[in-house]
């Protein structure tokens, strides 16, 4: 009896020792690394890593899942010029919003991270350091990027990663094959361009309707014209200066729809992401609405597919019609961070130094917001520069709206495409949303 | 006889065929894994035009297999060996205690059944890293044994009320105390159930992906295998190439395993004919 | 005899209470950590709160529609889900509970869909509707092949109920196969003797005596269908036009997307509540059952 529950004990025992046995093996982990004083060394050096015991670990949080491979050069450099340093990243791409939002309840909040700018990183800027006083930092920056990492006060509590671009995204050849010599610039001239396209048998739409974020991001095309900016926008739509029901080109929204309905695929609401992108890059969709952000994944399907942007048309002026530029994601460095020199020192590395132009330009192909001459990969992003000069870009709207838009806004355009909402229930929606 | 006889095939035949509906996925995940990106998307339901491994060893290079396998293995078998040390001993005595404490330790134990994971993993995260356990094994698998305890307990605990008492009091009467009645009468009879119970934790625990975002996110050396490959994807990128030979890799671990294992499953009819 | 109970303590504290720990460590106190959240307005992120009383759970009752339109669907979900979910699992086990090499690839098969991963699995549903419907229309030229599976409310909800059955009807199986194969040959036996065909032996014999296999199953596919997340998450999106937003995708979202931290946590509790009772209506059911066979 007594040998056999010193037995049992034993055994739990055991399974308590394996545990624990496990835990000290383990690396270098995030909460002993917030503890960079004292206990954490002794899990650092079991690592293996520079057993120096005085190794600073600093928590990288990166919502990126492309560009992989030159972040991880850039990072390797990094350590490389600040021997003892080393860096964890964490790239959480998918459900980035959520995860972060654990680690930084959880009190395990990254020294350097990134979240979409506008109205999810107000939410982070409480734990944010403020760049406003370093001018040397900020004047390596394009003004208007440094601008979306402000807040209410004017504060920069953000630094800006690289220009975005959306709107629509055409064809070339398919264009050519209907005849289009002239881009539509108007909604009657889309709708001409549509029939001329459908007459040779093209799909002139492939709108990734599955996407709610697709819907939500193009509705915000309707909501502007050329005498309000984003901004703008947002200010009167929450001060009640401005309805939907009042906005000059919103209606045209469900023109719109209705046409890549009309024009497009038998099963408009089953196409997501991947499968606009995929007709469109193998010549199978004349146009999807997306961003510059695509140009890697429509690479992979055929690198020599013949693309360019198209100015939204929203309007029957060709001055409404535009592209959408912002400085989407933006860099926050944690102001409680036990290495906040160091953290400050990486964030401003990644952003603009040349190894970070490497990742940025090279990896991800995107115009960084850092002033610069490096040359762009990606050539959605250098077409986009163009309508930039040319003052042809709107800003966004969907990432300065009240949380959720898209979540809550899209769902009700796709009721609309399946014919179960009016364009005017549609529209008293987008204004309760609004106003709650 | 002959005619019930071919009714009852028929039904199996049935049950045959079908079964190669449940077979699909896994041909078109290995068919597709050695198809370009491209190829995928416009001929997913064709055979691929050539075989050849390179994006399995690139996968397997990349993402350091060896390391991700050791640690999903770790995982898994320390949170298997937890669960079965621990479930069967409370559910044993909870089916075997008439009380007020049994009956409300039972219910502490199955209520999480009840309760959507999503929403309590933010304070499920608060609470890990008051432990100080954020980002490490150990924090990772008490949560995982923790997450996989009320399911077990639950099923052994069905299963135990079948048991019949006599067996346990006959050992008793021989003079065996409790724990030694439990060790030596009733854990032999729950083999069938806990096969069971291992099988499903395992595969629970070899592809699990939340939890181990959530616990040890920030340290990327310890990663499981389905969170690393999960990694590669966002709301505007899929990393298939690599994913799927990554997948069809992981499976074949745990395919084997459940072949393994299911034949205890069912030879556990020995075990169960003891009874009745 | 004092002593004896407490020795009967130390037992049932040495057998149970590590087992309780984890539960209460991992799940129980978390949830009831959320419950103080839910009487605030907090966004989930900031360093401030503020306390706002029953004002979330009256907003749950009185203004928040998207809620119990979840809250339908996962109901009418939880129907269809468990009763297809258990009678094809029982049908496939009755057939696969042999010791023959046939029947141990069969029971494999049934269970690969469980063990691949949720991302692989939407992939290839993705397809199977798309392209894989599309050339089965050309080839039959029927019309159920030719519908917007995905596009349309009602469908999405068919498209849901096959594949989380499909998904996870190897789960139930295996389950029923290890109550199946407990039952003792001999009663079988006796009731050929007595004259009783297969089909008697399976309604008068095995089913009542699989009774606990069948109230696990029975709970577990009600517990799985009332917290549906996964396939909601990661394949239909709650779409289209919010037609499959589940309650635990509706939650996720509100505590997640729309940064109503306090709101989210007060409809969990809510919903908790909810799947109690109902749970509690099932349990005394089956062990109703239990009892009679």
């Amino acid at each position: 009896m007594v040998k056999k529950t010193v037995a049992v004990l034993m055994s739990v025992a055991m399974a308590g020792t394996l545990l624990a046995g496990c835990g000290g093996s383990s690396a270098a982990s995030s909460s002993a690394a917030s503890a960079t004083s004292g206990s954490s060394s002794a899990e650092a050096s079991s690592e293996g890593t520079a057993a120096s015991g005085e190794e600073v670990v600093l928590k990288v949080f990166d919502a990126h899942a492309y560009g992989l491979d030159q972040y991880a050069e850039m990072a390797a450099k990094f350590e490389e010029e600040h021997p003892g340093v080393k860096i964890q990243v964490q790239h959480a791409a998918n459900d980035n919003t959520t995860l972060l939002q654990s680690r930084v309840n959880s009190g395990d909040i990254p020294d350097v991270f990134d979240i979409e700018s506008g109205t999810a990183a107000q939410a982070y800027y409480e734990y944010a350091y403020d760049w406003t006083n370093d001018t040397e930092v900020l004047k390596l920056f394009n003004e208007d990027a440094v601008n979306t990492g402000k807040d209410a006060d004017g504060k920069v509590m953000s630094l800006p990663w690289t220009y975005e671009n959306m709107g629509l995204i055409y064809n070339k050849d398919l264009f050519a094959k209907a005849g289009i010599t002239e881009l539509p610039q108007t909604m009657d001239e889309l709708e001409a361009a549509c029939e001329k396209m459908k007459a040779v048998g093209i799909t002139a739409f492939a709108l990734s309707a599955k996407e709610t974020w697709v819907l939500g991001q193009l509705a915000t095309h309707f909501m502007m014209d050329k005498s309000l900016d984003a901004a703008g926008v947002v200010e009167a739509l929450k001060s009640g200066k401005l309805t939907f029901k009042d906005m000059p080109n919103f209606q045209n929204l469900f023109r719109f729809l209705d046409l890549a309905v009309k024009y497009g695929p038998d099963k408009p609401l089953e196409v997501d992401w991947e499968t606009c992108e995929n007709m469109l890059a193998n010549n199978e969709a004349a146009i999807i609405h997306m961003g510059d952000w695509c140009q890697s994944t429509l690479d992979s399907f055929n690198p020599d597919a013949n693309l360019a942007f198209l100015p939204c048309p929203v309007s029957d002026k060709a001055e409404d019609a535009t592209l959408l530029s912002s400085c989407n994601w933006t860099y926050i460095v944690n102001k409680d961070s036990k290495n906040l020199e160091l953290a400050k020192e990486y964030a401003e590395y990644i952003l603009s130094s040349d190894m970070g132009q490497y990742w940025m330009c090279d990896g991800v192909g995107a115009v960084p917001a850092v002033k610069t001459d490096k040359e762009v990969q990606g050539r959605l992003a250098n077409d986009a520069k163009t309508y930039v000069t040319e003052g042809k870009t709107n800003g966004w709207i969907h990432t300065i709206a009240p949380t959720g838009y898209a979540d809550s806004m899209g769902p009700i355009l796709q009721a609309y495409m399946t014919g179960d909402m009016t364009a005017e229930e549609v529209t008293t929606e987008f204004q309760n949303f609004w106003a709650s | 006889m002959k005619i019930k006889g071919k009714k009852i095939s028929v039904f199996s035949v049935i049950v045959f065929f079908a079964s190669i509906f449940w077979l699909l996925p896994l041909l078109l995940i290995f068919i597709n894994s050695f198809k370009p990106y491209n190829d995928m998307m416009q001929h997913f339901l064709s055979l691929p035009q050539t075989i050849n491994f390179d994006k399995y060893i690139e996968t397997w290079t990349k993402f350091d297999f060896p390391k991700l396998i050791g640690n999903t293995l770790l995982y898994t078998g320390v949170s298997v060996f937890g669960i079965v040390i621990l479930a069967p001993m409370a559910a044993y005595k909870l089916a075997r205690t008439k009380s007020k404490l049994s009956g409300f330790c039972f219910m502490v134990i199955i209520m999480p059944m009840m309760v959507p994971f999503q929403s309590y993993m933010i304070t499920l995260t608060r609470l890990v890293s008051n432990f100080k356990l954020t980002g490490t094994k150990t924090g990772y698998i008490a949560v995982t044994v923790g997450l996989l305890m009320p399911l077990a307990v639950y099923m052994i605990h069905g299963f135990i009320k079948n048991v019949p008492l006599e067996l346990e009091e006959s050992a008793e009467i021989d003079g065996a105390g409790k724990i030694k009645t439990y060790f030596m009468i009733v854990l032999p009879l729950l083999k069938p159930i806990l096969t069971t119970v291992v099988v499903l934790d395992a595969l629970a625990t070899w592809n699990d992906i939340i939890t181990n975002q959530l616990i040890v996110g920030g340290n990327a050396s310890a990663m499981n295998l389905q969170n690393a490959l999960y990694m590669q994807f966002s709301a505007q990128t899929s990393d298939w190439e690599h994913a799927l030979p990554g997948i069809v890799m992981s499976m074949i671990p745990s395919l084997i395993f459940f072949i393994v294992m299911q034949k205890h499953i069912v030879g556990g009819i020995t075990a169960g004919s003891v009874k009745g | 005899m004092k002593n004896k109970k407490v020795t009967e303590f130390l037992i049932f504290a040495l057998f149970v209470f590590p087992a309780v720990i984890f539960v209460i460590f991992s799940t129980d106190i978390p949830f009831l950590m959320n419950l103080y959240y839910s009487f605030f307005d907090w966004n989930g992120v900031g360093k401030s709160m503020t306390f706002v009383g029953f004002d979330n759970f009256i907003k749950i009752f009185t203004a928040d529609t998207l809620f119990w339109k979840g809250v339908k669907f996962t109901l009418k979900f939880a129907v269809f889900y468990v009763v297809i979910v258990n009678i094809i699992a029982l049908a496939i086990a009755l057939v696969l509970s042999k010791e023959k090499k046939s029947a141990s690839v069969g029971r494999a098969f049934y269970y690969i869909p469980y063990i691949i991963s949720l991302t692989a699995i939407s992939l290839i549903w993705k397809f199977i509707i798309g392209p894989g419907f599309e050339s089965l229309y050309n080839i039959t030229g029927w019309e159920i092949f030719n519908w917007s599976w995905l596009g349309t409310g009602k469908l999405a909800f068919v498209v849901v109920v096959v594949m989380t059955v499909w998904q996870n009807v190897g789960f139930y199986m295996v389950n029923y196969i290890a109550g199946i194969i407990a039952v003792p040959k001999e009663l079988m036996e006796a009731a050929q003797i007595d004259g009783a065909n297969k089909v008697q032996t399976i309604t008068r014999i095995t089913i009542p005596m699989i009774m606990p296999s069948i109230s696990i199953c029975l709970l577990t596919s009600l517990t799985f269908a009332f917290k549906l997340f996964d396939v909601i998450m990661v394949f239909t999106k709650g779409g289209p036009a919010n037609s499959t937003v589940s309650v635990a995708y509706n939650i996720y979202k509100e505590a997640f997307v729309n940064s109503n931290y306090g709101l989210a946590t007060a409809k969990s509790l809510v919903f908790v509540v909810f799947v109690l009772i109902i749970t509690a209506i099932q349990m005394k059911v089956t062990k109703s059952k239990e009892v009679e066979s």
